[in-house]
């Protein structure tokens, strides 16, 4: 995993001035749509993090994608002084599932060069954007459409399906050249 | 199995159904125009309209979303004339070259 630089250390007990990290790459990932933050009233207040509800596009990593329902009030803003984050929501009832997702998407974007930060006290609300008729046709169609081209791709996937063997002593034979 | 008679079958499907889906999807679409909110305290025998229109929702979704996802499927599987799984075999000179 790519280590993160640390500002150096100096000798006057932390009083100096420290240089201001500038963050390079910003992930803001989440299962839900909607964050709200839940601060404990110990922990001190982080004026760049926002209390209230926001959104965003999930997987957006490298750069914000605010999601297109949107409005400019829940739009999270850059914290200038965040290397990345990555922001983890919790599922009350699909534990495993949610853990075994945030697992691979937290070991994913360690390698890419990110610094992972857990933030336990975020939690989805699950007021998602409002998910029409259309739009689900439109989904419908997409996810048949690449369904076929995938399994006409890797058909042994399919139970009973034509496996790759069976592509190969089905070929047409011409003249046996190219084998 | 994904081969033309399966392609066939989905085919039959989609036309059997087409009328009633068009329908459902018409009707949800209106649904989905007005505000919800009254629905829930207008009555209608033992429950209300939104107990209806919930259940309706919950039946009519389904159907239309897998109605698409094989209407999308079969435009997709009569573009494609040949699998490519096939088609980079042919194109491979050796065996292992096709799992490229």
């Amino acid at each position: 995993m790519q280590q993160i630089p640390q500002p150096e250390k100096d000798d006057d007990n932390g009083t100096a001035e420290r240089p201001l990290y500038i963050p390079v790459r910003f992930s803001f990932i989440g299962s839900g749509t909607v964050f709200r933050f839940r601060r404990p009233a110990s922990q001190p207040f982080d004026s760049r993090r926002r209390s209230t509800p926001f959104s965003f596009a999930p997987r957006s990593a490298g750069r914000l994608l605010p999601t297109r329902a949107s409005s400019a009030q829940q739009r999270p803003r850059r914290q200038s002084n965040a290397v990345a984050q990555i922001i983890f929501c919790r599922k009350g009832s699909s534990r495993s599932r949610a853990g075994s997702g945030t697992c691979t998407v937290k070991t994913e974007q360690s390698r890419k060069g990110f610094y992972v930060r857990s933030v336990p006290e975020a939690q989805a609300i699950h007021q998602h954007l409002p998910f029409t008729i259309p739009d689900l046709i439109r989904r419908a169609t997409t996810y048949g459409a690449n369904q076929s081209a995938f399994l006409r791709k890797h058909p042994a996937l399919l139970s009973g399906g034509r496996t790759f063997l069976e592509c190969w002593t089905t070929r047409p034979r011409t003249n046996g050249a190219g084998w | 199995m994904l081969d033309d008679e399966a392609a066939d079958k989905w085919r039959g499907l989609v036309n059997q159904r087409r009328q009633e889906i068009e329908s459902l999807t018409a009707t949800l679409t209106r649904i989905d125009s007005v505000d919800f909110a009254p629905f829930l305290t207008m009555k209608k025998g033992d429950g209300t309209v939104a107990d209806d229109i919930t259940r309706l929702c919950q039946r009519a979704v389904r159907d239309i979303y897998w109605y698409h996802y094989f209407l999308g499927l079969l435009r997709t599987w009569e573009a494609e004339s040949v699998p490519p799984c096939t088609e980079s075999l042919w194109a491979a000179i050796v065996r292992d070259e096709a799992y490229i």
